[in-house]
């Protein structure tokens, strides 16, 4: 759906994994002026009924993949994502995958609402947090593809010559990459480089809640 | 559904920071006959349901006023699933602890318990501390040391910050690095990151 008309209330469908954020979400949504929240129902269902999706973040990628699967054939909702990683990973790849709206915990109802009439529109919309958070990484350099890989591998505890071993890289070229990845980073040793990407969530570290009881490869 | 007697309606309070939530706690508590619960307002509650910060100031405050009055318990209802900040709620003198990933009935389950007098604490995160249990636990210093670390100091600076020898600093990051099962200080500092055993919130932000 390209545009929608004025007068017209926006359909709003709720699909998300956490029930309590999905009650919340309903709770708010419903008797807004302009906004007709629609029952609740399947994926499917719900992206050839509503003009917006407020969903959590897998259902939300898994719906703009179903989205563009679809391309011309019908009309199909936009994405608002409702989400607690505001990681620059989860962000930079929502967009990229074509998610419209990215919200987190902390978000009032009045932005809730903001978001989903913005992403209605056709826009794109982030929640302040989400906004000052990207803002933020923007003033650093990104890191290339090769050196988030070299990250990673530090993260793991992995040396310079394990590192070259699994990139299939010389260990001269690791440590440039090294070298590089502590600049852009503006930090003086490896340690705190890795420090650094655990917060500002710039590797994918394994989540902690899914699998609780395992132990980094390495540490085995 | 049975008559519930006024004496054994509880009376909840919701002051959740997150404007989602909140409500979501609202709906969730109107739909059981046995418990009233109301939005972020001063009115006597027998229980608290709030967010991590909130739940942390609120137990503080009724710890400092030394118990003449029963103050209400704390059930705190929050997306942080580290192993520190768990640790920090439940010493501080939360009651409860609970993801928001919790399903409806997991949240009534812990309203019940706490109203109980009981402790509650997430059942994944329950598996989680057990599991940590199993393993040889960090002193106090060796956390300090860890964090010290995480900001990329060597060991001369973290020994000259917490006032100890460089010597004492090795052996404490060799005990870490044993009791972590890691061979180099850097994986020390991304297992911790990973299993939040340290608070690297404030340290490393530039």
């Amino acid at each position: 759906m390209t545009s929608i008309e004025p007068n017209l209330p926006v359909r709003v469908g709720v699909l998300h994994h956490h029930p309590l954020v999905a009650l919340g979400l309903r709770a708010i949504l419903t008797a807004q002026d302009g906004i007709q929240l629609q029952a609740s129902g399947s994926l499917p269902q719900l992206q050839a009924w509503c003009d917006v999706m407020v969903c959590d973040l897998e259902t939300g990628i898994a719906a703009t993949r179903d989205r563009s699967n679809m391309g011309m054939l019908g009309a199909s909702a936009r994405v608002l994502v409702h989400t607690e990683s505001a990681s620059d990973f989860h962000v930079r790849h929502a967009l990229s995958v074509g998610i419209h709206g990215y919200v987190v915990p902390g978000t009032s109802a009045a932005e809730l609402l903001q978001g989903v009439r913005a992403v209605a529109a056709g826009q794109r919309y982030l929640s302040a947090a989400v906004a000052h958070r990207l803002a933020e990484s923007l003033s650093y350099a990104a890191l290339t593809p090769r050196e988030s890989d070299v990250l990673t591998g530090l993260s793991g505890g992995q040396c310079n010559k394990l590192i070259a071993r699994h990139l299939g890289i010389s260990v001269t070229t690791v440590k440039a990459h090294v070298n590089a990845i502590m600049k852009k980073m503006s930090v003086e040793s490896r340690t705190q480089a890795v420090s650094v990407a655990a917060q500002r969530g710039l590797v994918r570290i394994p989540s902690v809640r899914a699998h609780h009881s395992s132990v980094p490869s390495g540490a085995r | 559904m049975q008559h519930i007697n006024a004496a054994d309606r509880h009376h909840i309070r919701v002051q959740h920071a997150d404007a989602v939530i909140a409500a979501g706690l609202i709906e969730a508590f109107a739909r059981e006959p046995s418990l009233t619960a109301v939005d972020g307002c001063a009115e006597a509650a027998d229980l608290i349901v709030c967010d991590f910060t909130t739940g942390l100031a609120l137990s503080q405050s009724a710890r400092s006023v030394d118990g003449s009055l029963r103050p209400a318990r704390v059930l705190v209802l929050t997306g942080q699933d580290r192993e520190y900040s768990v640790r920090q709620a439940l010493q501080s003198g939360v009651h409860g602890y609970l993801l928001t990933d919790a399903t409806l009935d997991e949240l009534l389950d812990a309203t019940r318990t706490v109203l109980q007098g009981r402790r509650f604490v997430s059942p994944q995160l329950a598996a989680r501390m057990a599991d940590s249990m199993t393993r040889e636990a960090l002193t106090a210093r060796e956390i300090q040391v860890l964090e010290q670390l995480a900001t990329g100091d060597g060991n001369r600076e973290v020994a000259r910050r917490l006032g100890i020898a460089t010597g004492t600093v090795k052996t404490h990051v060799n005990a870490i690095m044993t009791k972590l099962a890691v061979t180099s200080r850097t994986h020390a500092v991304s297992v911790a990151a990973q299993r939040g055993l340290v608070d690297l919130s404030q340290r490393i932000l530039h």
